[in-house]
């Protein structure tokens, strides 16, 4: 943003009909330039004003500054004014950050799209590219709601199915996706030694917040 | 009817990757797979004990990554072509190791453009445990069996039950307790 502010005023650089006025008409009188210097510094604050409002992150943080900030998840959960016409910031999937128990998962993830028919040297099926979206999905979604958790274990079964998995001394959950938000959840107790599966969708917010919370809690 | 694994073991007459589903369609179970188990597939198979222990090759990055932990698709053979293993009580780890080398160099000659294994050692685990994976009706999911086609301590795992979703991710977990990857005897440098 450029603006013109009391400080760096050239009168020496004025053309058109401003030079004229300056230089003919006596217009830039000493009242004059100090009242354009105070509507240049009212003009800077109500922009700075409309930024902040319209941009605020959680945990409501105002950039005060254009230096190099890194992100995480939980700033991008932004809240627009709808009542003005802003720039949006956009930011494409490959420039947001994963929390550190899901960064093998996902390299691991990038990995098996790259796999073709027969890649184990075999006649193992390709990956099934909609089972990796939704493990990906979910993945971002966790890294953006858990701070903390344990490690996030990728696996891929037989027929191309990609599953996430994460354990403690005392239990193991599984999560397998099966393509269009459907996914089908084990889960093992090492002091019971009972396990239990559910079939379910990550369209289902009251599941999608029970399965994350249990996932966290381990 | 064990006999028919004779035929399903009969690379003339059942093409190797059709061995899984064809023993699956045999539906084995109980005292069935149990005499299957037993059942001399060649004339040099001696069933394989309970208490012995099975030498699964690992090579890196198929098997395990190059993290040390092991790859998502580890274990995967067991439910698609059998997975292959050596009986510990019929061989020794320099055989075991052998085997291995001469496995990895094998695929990375037939497959120059894929990216090449690397032979890292081997991991045991008890064939009890194997056959005490079961689905939630109780049944075994797996049989072992001797296979002594070109090597007289081959075992093979096999699936023998159709699996769900659920079962898929019981089996994944199982296995990586069964044969843990902490537990493996490297290579000799």
């Amino acid at each position: 943003m450029s603006v013109l502010n009391s400080s760096v005023v050239n009168v020496a650089g004025f053309s058109g009909l401003f030079s004229d006025a300056y230089h003919n008409d006596g217009l830039f009188t000493a009242d004059i330039s100090e009242r354009i210097a105070g509507w240049t510094g009212n003009i800077v604050d109500a922009c700075v004003a409309i930024a902040g409002r319209s941009c605020l992150s959680e945990p409501h943080v105002r950039w005060l500054d254009s230096a190099t900030v890194e992100l995480v998840p939980s700033d991008f959960q932004f809240t627009f004014l709808e009542c003005h016409e802003l720039d949006l910031v956009y930011i494409e999937d490959d420039e947001l950050l994963f929390r550190s128990y899901c960064e093998n998962a996902i390299a691991e993830l990038e990995q098996y799209r790259s796999y073709e028919f027969g890649w184990d040297g075999e006649e193992m099926p390709a990956p099934n590219q909609h089972s990796i979206d939704d493990a990906y999905t979910f993945l971002r979604l966790l890294s953006s709601s858990c701070e903390e958790c344990v490690e996030a274990i990728p696996m891929l079964d037989h027929e191309g199915i990609s599953s996430i998995a994460f354990e403690n001394e005392s239990d193991y959950m599984s999560v397998a996706f099966y393509g269009g938000n459907r996914v089908v959840t084990y889960r093992w107790c090492n002091l019971t030694e009972q396990s239990s599966v559910s079939k379910d969708s990550l369209d289902r917010a009251e599941f999608l917040n029970s399965l994350m919370q249990d996932i966290a809690k381990l | 009817m064990p006999g028919r694994l004779t035929e399903i073991f009969d690379r003339a007459a059942t093409p190797v990757e059709d061995r899984c589903n064809r023993i699956v369609g045999c539906c084995y179970s109980n005292e069935a797979l149990e005499a299957a188990e037993k059942f001399a597939i060649f004339k040099s198979s001696l069933p394989v004990d309970d208490q012995e222990g099975l030498a699964r090759i690992l090579e890196c990055p198929n098997s395990v990554t190059t993290t040390g932990s092991y790859h998502a698709m580890a274990f995967q053979e067991a439910m698609k072509r059998g997975l292959s293993t050596q009986r510990v009580n019929l061989t020794n780890p320099e055989r075991i190791h052998e085997f291995g080398r001469w496995k990895a160099d094998a695929f990375n000659k037939r497959n120059e453009k894929r990216q090449p294994r690397t032979y890292l050692g081997y991991v045991v685990g008890l064939c009890a445990e194997v056959r005490k994976i079961r689905n939630s009706e109780g049944n075994r999911f797996f049989g072992v069996f001797a296979t002594p086609e070109n090597d007289a301590a081959h075992a093979d795992i096999f699936l023998v039950l159709p699996v769900d979703e659920g079962d898929k991710l019981h089996i994944q977990r199982l296995f990586h307790k069964v044969f843990k990857v902490a537990n493996m005897v490297g290579v000799p440098a």
